[in-house]
């Protein structure tokens, strides 16, 4: 058995010498990947912002590309929200941070960059609520009682993980197309007294069980450093 | 590549059209009731049905005006006002033939001071009441007899047991 293994290994030398004794003419026409930085923006928070009064925000993105098919990924956000429930409404301001690697999972073909990524982050939030405006929920045949001073509960922060599905196509020269799906799950938050995190910048809304969801649509541009 | 562009240009476009329904409903318990019990005054460890109770609450409209209680009931709870910090509750006990009765209100006024819990997303805040004091205002033929808080001081915040006690 390993007399086989051994002269098996030795058949394997000789073909990877003489291989390699060939590719030296042949490396000029390889194609090398590109690897460099690639920044860029949300596209659809703009547009969010400029239509909707309540919902304002941008996003700015980034990876770098490590090996063949890891990148380090981070994103860069400011959101102003506004949102309306049954008895109350509150508006949350805050910047957060992502941080963490996408994985290409698509094979390219030859001279292509387009990416099918599977990436893990993890976010951080500081941000300040305002209850703009609550009506005590109570007996709907008695006279209701409105509290319209604002309440400020300033300087609340969360942490999450996050889970990130999502593609990038490069449509021109350097240009990138994404979008990514992303889920989230609460690590940690801080609470205000007599009231909740009921919406986190980044993580957007907290679901019951502190899940959440997110999307984002981008366009980036690469700047290549070296081929490999 | 541009069956890869195509595909994610179909998937941008459903996700675009694609909003979230809201998936939660207020199941938790809100502002609370002041639940009473009708005890008997010549016997007070026994509940003593009343028939034909007729509730107004002041400040009320709708049902309330003028609530009925026809079937014969040995507790009650009644919703209290979150605007100011007085309730005045009128009981009248309706005429019967058969149990001989006769007309007669009689006022019950609570007062209080309010504070206010944030519940959950969908049911917002609540208020609950603290240091209640329940009070009947006499006039020459009171039905009941009594009122005895269940407590004291007494905090109104759960509807899980009685507050008052009602004794006739």
């Amino acid at each position: 058995m390993s007399r086989s293994i051994i002269s098996l290994l030795f058949l394997l030398l000789c073909v990877t010498g003489t291989a390699q004794r060939l590719g030296k003419e042949k490396d000029t026409t390889q194609y090398k990947d590109r690897y460099g930085i690639r920044v860029g923006l949300d596209i659809v928070r703009p547009i969010y912002s400029f239509f909707d009064e309540n919902d304002k925000g941008f996003e700015l993105v980034g990876d770098y590309r490590l090996t063949k098919r890891f990148y380090l990924a981070a994103e860069l956000g400011y959101r102003d929200h506004t949102r309306q429930e049954d008895f109350y409404n509150f508006t949350t301001k805050g910047q957060y941070i992502k941080a963490g690697v996408d994985y290409n999972a698509y094979k390219n073909w030859l001279g292509m960059e387009n990416m099918i990524i599977t990436g893990l982050r993890y976010g951080f939030s500081t941000f300040n609520t305002t209850l703009n405006e609550s009506t005590i929920n109570s007996d709907p045949f008695l006279p209701e009682r409105t509290e319209t001073d604002p309440v400020d509960y300033d300087n609340l922060n969360a942490s999450w993980a996050e889970l990130v599905l999502g593609l990038k196509v490069e449509v021109l020269q350097n240009v990138f197309l994404g979008f990514s799906f992303r889920g989230n799950v609460k690590i940690t938050s801080s609470d205000p007294e007599n009231f909740k995190n009921l919406y986190v910048p980044g993580f957007e809304r907290v679901y019951v069980n502190d899940y959440g969801f997110s999307f984002n649509y981008t366009i980036s541009y690469l700047i290549p450093f070296y081929r490999k | 590549m541009k069956s890869l562009l195509r595909s994610v240009i179909l998937v941008l476009t459903v996700l675009l059209t694609m909003s979230c329904e809201r998936d939660d409903i207020c199941i938790d318990d809100t502002t609370p009731k002041l639940i009473i019990r009708f005890y008997d005054f010549e016997n007070p460890e026994l509940f003593k049905d009343v028939a034909n109770l007729k509730v107004n609450i002041e400040g009320a409209d709708g049902d309330y005006i003028n609530e009925t209680i026809t079937t014969l009931t040995d507790s009650i709870a009644l919703p209290i006002n979150v605007v100011g910090n007085q309730t005045r509750f009128t009981l009248t006990l309706q005429e019967n033939e058969v149990l001989e009765q006769e007309e007669n209100a009689d006022i019950l006024e609570i007062t209080y001071t309010q504070e206010d819990v944030f519940v959950s997303r969908p049911c917002g805040y609540k208020a609950i009441f603290n240091e209640v004091v329940p009070e009947l205002e006499k006039d020459e033929d009171n039905w009941i007899d009594d009122i005895v808080p269940l407590k004291d001081p007494l905090d109104i915040n759960n509807e899980s047991s009685a507050h008052v006690k009602i004794y006739h």
